[in-house]
Formats: C-alpha cells, sequence, structure tokens
C-alpha cells in the first residue's frame, strides 16, 4: 500500500506558525543529538518527513509529537537553520488544530487577529453576563459576591467546565484513537487483562505522575545540560511552576466551592490568611504568578532557543495566565486592605471573566496540551513496558 | 669476485665503470632488503666500479653522491636500485646531466615494488631477487649507449576540433597566443550544445548571448579560420607536423541569399529540430534560431529532396543545390579535440519515455523554459500549467548491472554526468519561481552540486519548495501512464529511503528525465589518430592528476567533454589548459621526444619489408632505396623517428634482427635474462 504524496499539508503546517522546514535536508541531525529521542520514539526528523512527503495521518498518530519538550536542542545542532523545534511546536498547534472538530481552535491558531478578536469578546461577554443588571454595592467592606453572585459564577463555571471536559474528551478521544491505531494498541491491549490493566495503571502513572507532573524527563534529559542556567531561571522549574500553581488555583476554587456544597465555608466567608484553602490559593497563586511572569520575561528576551520564536498562542496563553494570576492577587490585595477601594469589583469581574476564558478555551488553544500531552505519555510509557512486545511502527 | 664471471655478451661496447647505488627508501626497502649484501653483491659484478648504500637516492644528498663519482671516479654508467621508474626516473637522469653524463646511460632497478613491498615477509627471498634485479639493471648498463633525443621543425597552427564552447574558448587562447588556428565544426553551425540551454548555471547568463559573445571573439579574428560543416577524415604526421585531411560539406548558401525567411518558408520538407531535441520540426534549409553563427541557414542534405521550392522562392539568387563536398589538407602543430558529447537517449520506455508525450528529457525541458523554445517559454503542456512535476535524477548516469538496461553498445554507463544535478535543481527552481502552483518533486539517489557556487541551487530548490525523494542504487522509481479515469495523467512510484523506505506514489502531470552525458561518436578520430579511450568511452588523459588534459598521443589535446562529463566552466577551463598545453609544444620552433623509437641497421636489414605489415602508425617505417655497394641499390627499412612511436611491433616481426627499439635493444635484454638466470653470488666471495 503506497502512500500517495500530498502537496498540500506543509503549507497547512506554515500556517500554524513562521518556520523554515524547507532547509530540512533530512540529515537527521536533530533526531541525533535531541536528549529524548530514543530507538522506539525517534523525532524531529521523521515528523518533518512526515509533513514534507504530506503524511498527514501519520504524522497526526504520532505520539512523539507530544514527548518533546522544546528544549531547542535540535535548532541549535541544525546544519540548515531549518528550526526543527519550531516546526514541532507549530505541528503540535496544527495537531491540536485538528482533533479539535469545531473549528475553533484552528480559527484561534491560523488568524492570530480574528482569534484575539474572539478572545476579547468572550471576556467581555463574560464580563457583561455577569455584571449585567447588578450595580456596585456601597459600603465599606467589599462585598464582591453581592455584585455578582456566587451561585452565578458557579453555575456559569460548571457550564464552562461541562463543555471543556466535552470538547477535551472529544479530542482526546480523537487523538488516542489515532495514536492508538499506529502503535497497534486497543481496548484488549489496555483492558484485556490482568496484567494489561496492571500496566495500564503504571503506563498512566508514568505518563501522569512521573512526566506530567514530575517532569523528570524535562529536568532530566532536556534541562540537565542547562548548568549556567540558575536553578530560579531554568525552564522546567518555571514550567512546573506554573502548572503546579495553575492546578492548585483550580483545586483551590473546586474545594472553596466544595467546602460551600458540604456547608463547612460559604463561599465569600472572610477567612484568615492561614485557612488551608486559602493558604493552598495564596501559594499556588505565588508560584502562577513567578512561573508565568519569568516564562513571559524570557520569551520575551528571547532568553533561549527554545523561546527564539514565538507565536500569537504563546503569548495568548502567557497573558492569559499572567492576568487571572494578578488580578487574584490584587483582589486579595484589595480584601485585604484597611479601606476597601471600589476598583476591587472591576477587577474582580475581570479576574472572573479571564479565568472563566482560560478554562473555557483550553481545549482550543496552546493549554491543549494538558490534554494532549499526558495521552501521548501514556502510550510511550506502555510501548516501554518491559513485558510489553515491540509496538513501535517506523524506525528512524 | 664472482667465481664465474659473466661472459659480456658484446664486450667491445661494453662500460666498465658502473656506479650501483642502492636505496633504503627510508625503511620501504631496508627493512625487508638487506641493502648492505645488495650493494656487496653489485660491487662484485663485472664493469662495476663503485657500489654504494644510501638512505634517500632521491635526496639531495643522494643525487650529489651519483654526480660526485661521476666526476671523481669517471663513471659511465649508472645504476639505481630504488623505486619504480615511474617516480624518479626522471629525477636521476637529470642528476647524470648535471654531472655532464648523457641521461640514457642511467638504468633503474625497481627493488621496492618488485622486491620489498611484493615480498614483505620473506627478507632473504626478496634481498636475492633484489640482487639479481640489480644484476640484470648493471648487465644492461654496460650495453646502453648514450641517445640524443627526437627533435620536429614544429608548425606554428593548431587544428581545434569541435565549435562548442570548449573549441570556441581553445581557438581563441591559441590566436591569442599568436598560433594559426583551424577551427572545424561538424555541423552547420557554431555554439554546441550549449545554445541549447535557457540560462547557464550559476551565473543565470542568457545561454545563446553568453556563447554569442565567445564565438564574435572568435570569428573577429583573422588568424582563426572557421570551417563549418567540415570534419577531419584523416591524419599522418606527429607533433609539430601533422597532416590533416579535412572534409568540407556544402552550405548549399550564399551571402547571396537575402531573403532567409522566404526561402525557409518554401520548402516543403519538415524533419525534427534537433536544436529544440526533437521538440518542434524543422525544414531541410534551416537555421537554428535568427542570430545563429553563420548567421546563413544551410541545408539539410539527407532531408532536402532537391524540390527547388526554395530556389524559386529567392528566384535562384543564393542557393545552389548542386553543391559538392570539397576537401583539403592542411598542416598543423597540434590537434585540440573538443569534439563534445551527447545527451543519453533514454529507451522506449524507460519511466516511460516514449510512452507519453508527457515524460521529456531534461534538455527538452530546458527548450520549454525557453522563451526562444517551441513552446515560447511557456510551461504548458495541452494547455494546462502543469500541476506536478517530477524530475528524476541519473537517468543514464552510474547504471548498475543487473539494475539497469545497457544502452545500444551494450555497455553501462558507470559513470556520475556531474553536470545534471545541479542542472535539473535549476530548471526545478525556475518551476517554482515561476510557477508557485506547480508543485516540484525531485527523485534522486546522490545529489552532487559540487561545484562553485552551485551548492545554492540545493538550497534555494529545498526552501523553495521542492520535495526531495530519495532512491537506492537497488531500486528504481517507475513511472505509470494512467487511463482517463485518473485525475492525474501519470503516477511515479518510488521507495524513498528519507521516508523510511515507504512506498510512495506520486501523481504528477509531467515527468523530466534527468539524462546523462555521453562521449559523441568519435571512433573516426580514434581509428586515425590510436588515441586511447577509457572504459566510459571519453577520450582518455595521461594521466588524471599530472597531464590531466594530453592524450597519450604527443600533440593531441583533450578540451572539454569529449574527455568526461564537464559543465561550461570546466570545458572552457580544460580548452585552456590544452592550449597552455600547445603552446609550450609549439612555443619553440622544434619540438623533442624521447629517443625511444625503432631503428634499423641497415647491415643486417634485407628490405623484405615485413615490419611495414607489424607497424600500425602511418609513416613510421618505409622501404627506402639505399646505395648498398657502389653501383647497388637496394631497398632497405628506414624508421622515421617522428612517427614512430616505439611500440616495439616490427621488432620480432624481422627475421634478421634488423630492428631494434632504441634504449630497450634485443641485445640489453638478453644481458638481462642471462644475468637473472646466473647463480647468486656468494656473500664474501
Amino acid at each position: 500500500m503506497s502512500v500517495i504524496v500530498d502537496h498540500t499539508l506543509l503549507p497547512a503546517l506554515k500556517q500554524y506558525g513562521a518556520f523554515d522546514i524547507g532547509a530540512c535536508f533530512n540529515c537527521g541531525n536533530c533526531t541525533a543529538g535531541c536528549p529524548l529521542s530514543k530507538d522506539d520514539t525517534t523525532f524531529p526528523r521523521k515528523i518533518i518527513r512526515y509533513a514534507q512527503v504530506g503524511m498527514r495521518d501519520s504524522l497526526l498518530s504520532s505520539k512523539e509529537l507530544w514527548t518533546c519538550y522544546a528544549c531547542g536542542e535540535c535548532s541549535e545542532t541544525c546544519p540548515r537553520q531549518a528550526e526543527p523545534s519550531e516546526f514541532m511546536a507549530a505541528a503540535r498547534r496544527y495537531a491540536i488544530g485538528s482533533y479539535d472538530r469545531t473549528g475553533l481552535a484552528r480559527t484561534m491558531y491560523t488568524r492570530p487577529v480574528l482569534g484575539t478578536m474572539i478572545a476579547v469578546f468572550l471576556a467581555a461577554f463574560f464580563a457583561i453576563f455577569m455584571a449585567a443588571g447588578h450595580a456596585i454595592p456601597s459600603g465599606g467592606s467589599l462585598d464582591l459576591f453581592a455584585f455578582v453572585p456566587e451561585d452565578l459564577i458557579h453555575t456559569i463555571g460548571i457550564v464552562v467546565m461541562v463543555l471543556v471536559a466535552l470538547a477535551g474528551v472529544a479530542g482526546l478521544v480523537t487523538m488516542a484513537r489515532q495514536v492508538g491505531r499506529s502503535e497497534g494498541v486497543g481496548w484488549r491491549t489496555v483492558f484485556g487483562s490482568r496484567a494489561a490493566v496492571g500496566r495500564s495503571i503504571r503506563a498512566l502513572w508514568e505518563s501522569i505522575g512521573v512526566e506530567s507532573l514530575g517532569q523528570r524527563r524535562y529536568r532530566e534529559d532536556c534541562d540537565a545540560d542547562k548548568a549556567t542556567v540558575p536553578l530560579y531561571r531554568r525552564r522546567w522549574l518555571l514550567h512546573a511552576l506554573t502548572m503546579w500553581g495553575f492546578l492548585g488555583l483550580l483545586a483551590a476554587t473546586i474545594l472553596d466551592y466544595g467546602l460551600a456544597l458540604v456547608g463547612i465555608k460559604a463561599t465569600g466567608t472572610p477567612v484568615p490568611i492561614w485557612y488551608p484553602v486559602r493558604l493552598l490559593g495564596t501559594i499556588a497563586g505565588l508560584m502562577l504568578v513567578y512561573g508565568a511572569s519569568m516564562l513571559i520575561v524570557e520569551r520575551y528576551r528571547k532568553a533561549s532557543r527554545s523561546v527564539a520564536h514565538s507565536a500569537p498562542a504563546d503569548w495568548t496563553l502567557l497573558a492569559l495566565l499572567w492576568i487571572t494570576g494578578v488580578t487574584g492577587f490584587t483582589l486579595e490585595l484589595a480584601l485585604y486592605l484597611p479601606q476597601a477601594p471600589a476598583w476591587g469589583y472591576w477587577v474582580f469581574l475581570f479576574h472572573v471573566a479571564v479565568a472563566m476564558e482560560l478554562v473555557l478555551l483550553a481545549p482550543f488553544m496552546k493549554l491543549a496540551h494538558v490534554i494532549y500531552r499526558p495521552v501521548a505519555l501514556f502510550f510511550y510509557a506502555l510501548g516501554r513496558a518491559p513485558d510489553q512486545p515491540d509496538l513501535q511502527g517506523g524506525t528512524r | 669476485m664472482p667465481e664465474e664471471p659473466l661472459e659480456p655478451l658484446d664486450a667491445s661496447g661494453a662500460a666498465e665503470r658502473i656506479g650501483v647505488y642502492v636505496c633504503h627508501c627510508g625503511g620501504n626497502i631496508s627493512d625487508v632488503v638487506d641493502v648492505d649484501r645488495v650493494a656487496t653483491e653489485a660491487a662484485g659484478l663485472e664493469g662495476v666500479a663503485v657500489a654504494r648504500h644510501i638512505m634517500f637516492m632521491c635526496s639531495d644528498e643522494g643525487q650529489k653522491a651519483i654526480i660526485d663519482d661521476i666526476k671523481d671516479l669517471g663513471l659511465d654508467r649508472v645504476v639505481v636500485a630504488a623505486c619504480t621508474p615511474k617516480l624518479h626516473e626522471t629525477t636521476f637522469r637529470r642528476a647524470v646531466v648535471r654531472a655532464g653524463m648523457n641521461p640514457y646511460l642511467f638504468q633503474p632497478a625497481n627493488v621496492r615494488e618488485q622486491a620489498s613491498w611484493a615480498h614483505p615477509h620473506s627478507p632473504l627471498a626478496a634481498t636475492l631477487k633484489a640482487s639479481s634485479l640489480v644484476r640484470a639493471a648493471v648487465a644492461k648498463a654496460r650495453l646502453l649507449e648514450p641517445l640524443e633525443k627526437v627533435s620536429v621543425a614544429a608548425v606554428h597552427r593548431a587544428l581545434v576540433l569541435g565549435g562548442g564552447v570548449a573549441g570556441l574558448r581553445a581557438a581563441l587562447d591559441l590566436a591569442r597566443q599568436g598560433l594559426g588556428v583551424t577551427l572545424v565544426e561538424k555541423s552547420p553551425f557554431l555554439g554546441g550544445h550549449a545554445t541549447q540551454l535557457h540560462t547557464v548555471f550559476p551565473t543565470e547568463d542568457l545561454a545563446r548571448p553568453l556563447v554569442g559573445r565567445l564565438i564574435s571573439e572568435v570569428m573577429a579574428r583573422p588568424d582563426i579560420t572557421v570551417l563549418t560543416g567540415t570534419e577531419m577524415v584523416g591524419v599522418t604526421g606527429y607533433v609539430g607536423d601533422f597532416t590533416a585531411s579535412l572534409r568540407m560539406t556544402p552550405r548549399g548558401v550564399n551571402a547571396d541569399l537575402v531573403d532567409i525567411d522566404a526561402a525557409i518558408a518554401a520548402c516543403p520538407v519538415e524533419v525534427p529540430n534537433e536544436v529544440d531535441d526533437g521538440l518542434s520540426r524543422r525544414r531541410a534549409i534551416h537555421r537554428p534560431y535568427p542570430d545563429s553563427v553563420p548567421n546563413l541557414p544551410a541545408i539539410d542534405w539527407a532531408a532536402c529532396t532537391r524540390c527547388d521550392a526554395c530556389v524559386k522562392a529567392v528566384g535562384g539568387r543564393g542557393i545552389d543545390l548542386d553543391d559538392r563536398p570539397t576537401e583539403m589538407d592542411i598542416e598543423v602543430g597540434a590537434i585540440v579535440v573538443a569534439t563534445g558529447f551527447n545527451h543519453y537517449e533514454p529507451y522506449q520506455g524507460e519511466y516511460g519515455y516514449g510512452q507519453s508525450p508527457r515524460v521529456v528529457t531534461l534538455p527538452q525541458f530546458h527548450r520549454m523554459l525557453d522563451p526562444e523554445g517551441p513552446t515560447g517559454g511557456e510551461l504548458k503542456i495541452e494547455g494546462r500549467v502543469p500541476r506536478a512535476i517530477a524530475f528524476i535524477h541519473c537517468v543514464g548516469s552510474r547504471q548498475i548491472e543487473g539494475v539497469d538496461q545497457p544502452g545500444p553498445s551494450g555497455k553501462l554507463n558507470e559513470y556520475c554526468s556531474r553536470v545534471c544535478c545541479t542542472a535539473t535543481l535549476q530548471a526545478a527552481n525556475q518551476v517554482r519561481s515561476r510557477y508557485p502552483q506547480t508543485a516540484v518533486v525531485d527523485l534522486y539517489r546522490d545529489i552532487r552540486t559540487y561545484q562553485k557556487d552551485q551548492e545554492a541551487y540545493y538550497v534555494d530548490a529545498s526552501k523553495g519548495g521542492v520535495l526531495f525523494l530519495r532512491f537506492d542504487n537497488e531500486t528504481r522509481p517507475t513511472v505509470e501512464v494512467t487511463d482517463a479515469s485518473d485525475t492525474y495523467p501519470l503516477r511515479v512510484k518510488v521507495r524513498d529511503t528519507l521516508t523510511f523506505g515507504a512506498d510512495l506514489e506520486v501523481p504528477v502531470d509531467l515527468v523530466v528525465l534527468s539524462v546523462g552525458v555521453m562521449p559523441s561518436d568519435v571512433s573516426g578520430l580514434i581509428d586515425m589518430t590510436k588515441a586511447p579511450v577509457g572504459n566510459d568511452g571519453f577520450l582518455l588523459e595521461v594521466h588524471p592528476k599530472l597531464r590531466p588534459v594530453e592524450s597519450a598521443i604527443p600533440g593531441l589535446l583533450l578540451a572539454g567533454t569529449a574527455q568526461a562529463p564537464m559543465d561550461i566552466t570546466e570545458s572552457t577551463s580544460a580548452a585552456s589548459a590544452a592550449v597552455a598545453k600547445v603552446t609550450t609544444l609549439l612555443a619553440k620552433d622544434h619540438v623533442e621526444m624521447e629517443p625511444f623509437v625503432a631503428r634499423v641497421d641497415p647491415s643486417r636489414c634485407d628490405g623484405c619489408g615485413l615490419c611495414l605489415e607489424a607497424c600500425q602508425y602511418a609513416g613510421a617505417i618505409a622501404l627506402h632505396d639505399v646505395e648498398v655497394e657502389e653501383g647497388v641499390i637496394e631497398k632497405r627499412a628506414y624508421v622515421n623517428p617522428v612517427a614512430c612511436k616505439g611500440c616495439g611491433a616490427c621488432v620480432p616481426s624481422c627475421p634478421v634482427e634488423a630492428l631494434d627499439v632504441q634504449g630497450w635493444e634485443i641485445a640489453q635484454y638478453r644481458a638481462m635474462v642471462e644475468a637473472i638466470t646466473a647463480e647468486p653470488v656468494a656473500i664474501g666471495a
């Protein structure tokens, strides 16, 4: 069965990011120098070749797309300055755009102006919807939930979560089926027997625990030789802090709602700073703001190869994360100020609207890697399980 | 001293003061061969005055030892036992000349390649063999005679065969050196294959104006005689004084022809136009393009039916269909062979060639890109710009036995044609820049854009979106002509090693075969001159590095693609190099050649003439009337030393041993054989 060469894939991919992959002459230095590319998962050359020849299905079913952490080593060693690292990023954007069936992700990526307008419009919509018909309460202290009732926020939040879950699961299933097919992994491989289930659980732990939350290979392989960079500027740490902060804030928000549901603490009840949920939120917020700020600075300064090129999508995500974090802290500051300032209400509105948007757009923007990367890492871990027959399809 | 000294075969002429020098070659020889023993044994040979062994004979010190010994000891012959004479024979001949000795009284013995290197694990045997070789060399040296180089008066005119870029460049450079030049071109027009190109790499000049500049410089010189429609049909003589016979096909048209277009339009005969590589048709009276040189059209006699239509169309002025070929002889001192190349012609069905008009060769594709070409430079097939084009490299080049099909000659073209890679990428880039909507796929085995500024074509192609697919040595792509139901007329299938050996299929509208370069048919020239030809069919140089533009035939120089596939840059470089060689040959009034030629002993020759039959070189041996006694005139063989190549074929043909090749005489060989078969000399005897 021969593959029909498709000249349209490469131009399509180019829409997802400025890269110079035409200069690639398939020497394979990128793959040879990659700290993560091993015999059973070779990239970036293989993925680049799929793009050049137009093997769309092979590209979209490659777990290797997501095992890359964009350290930029390949772009450093590329003898043709073809920027393979930047290509991998663009290919991931393309994959996000393809797994998503609504077309929203594609629009966000390939039409930055329209995408930005959508983002602004969405935030404005959230803000207006929440603020509509509610006057700013007068009084000495900030009574935020008199301005926007917590029920409204919770209801919108739940709707947003459900929408995101639907879109996320749809994309996840699309991707998992494609990758599974090319890896020779089916339901039976994952759940077929006790041994299979055990193996799958271990792979899941590897993928979500060790790799996603623990950032092991990012830390040990991709960043290992950057000894000259101080720890507080290491990319893996900045990324990990941002992620932990994001997850911590999400957890704090959900916990707060949970406490209200079980009647321990109503939302909006003033609590001391050491109150566990608040403490979690504060620490997580610090992590997020520090991580996102540093990532913005590093990206702005083009401090390393990995941030030498930035797509609008990169800025959008960082901006949303940063705004969410910073407005959150401003709000906290306003709450604890002796004289409650009236701008606190507007900051609150802004904070809630942006946070809603960040969550709602997650499957349609760079944040979608939160969904897809663990799936790829799961297949990767499954393929490397010692009792697993050779699953990988291609060779270097 | 040997107990039984050798009987000298001809003691009368034997030298008695021979110097023998054994070289260590820094251990290359002395690590295996006991050089001290070899020298000691040599010292005991009859006629040897001195024998030494020295670390490096080719060094100043080694040469000085020879020179000093000649002066101090009065040596009359010198034997050096060292490396192959190919390396240092000239060195030692020059050394003895510096001491006032005739250079041909030096005799080498090769004890490195033939002893120490050949038998590294048998030191004793190697030593005995070295001794034998030295004995033989001494035995021969005793019979050496002083020789003088052969000298020929030089004709200060050169003949250039071929009017392409190499021939034009050579003619121009020769004329500028002050030599008369006759430039002959087989076809009726100058410029060669270069005029079939659109643009040339890497300068991107338009080919015709570029060649036109060279042509007009040549035409402007009164000391260059340009003969088109002319072939060399015979040659005699030797370097410095060749006689070349030229046959001139008439043009059929002369300067009285005014209305050229009317004459051409009147011709009813149409044949494929070779200038467009068969993509268009031309008339029997034709010219390749409006500003061709010569500008007058020519009659294609093979196609012309003598219908007189053209003659009538122009009122009989300027066209003569009764023109007859003429012949003439010219005297030249040297011949520059710039006979050029032909494109490889794919066989019927090779990658779909001949099965679909959508499979073309690269030269044809060049014509399609040229505004002066048959399509006016518009890349359209059946009225449409192709959506996708596939280029296939190495068609008719680097062929492999069992994989590729041999050509009509039965031989495979195993060589790389060198120019096609860059030419292909140049064409691909033109497509990409002029027709950005057209996808270009390049199927190759290896890309060799090796010359200055040519790698840029690869980079441009790569960046310009040309998709490269690579097939390995053992597999070839296939081109399938599809039926009308398919959306594409052609499908190219290839196993692509760059995509991990995946079987890929490329639907295209056009396939361009990057055909290789083959030598043009020079069998006539080879018959006439005995010029050596390589396995690849190209004319062979003496040595690719040391004498890169000289044929083994003295006075015959190689320029351009007659020798190997070359691009225009290399062809003109080679032409200029050939001219430099011509001028060193002809700069003096005389040309000197080695004296290793046949010689007749008139006292033995009985004039039987058998040697004339054995000789394959025209004019080398003849029978002359000689007055053997007073009043008695008989035929005797006579060797013309400048025509003789010293091959020795005549020597065994002579029943009375009247013939010898100087420096390699039968008596000398006998002495060598006797010396080798003699008992080894005991040490200390």
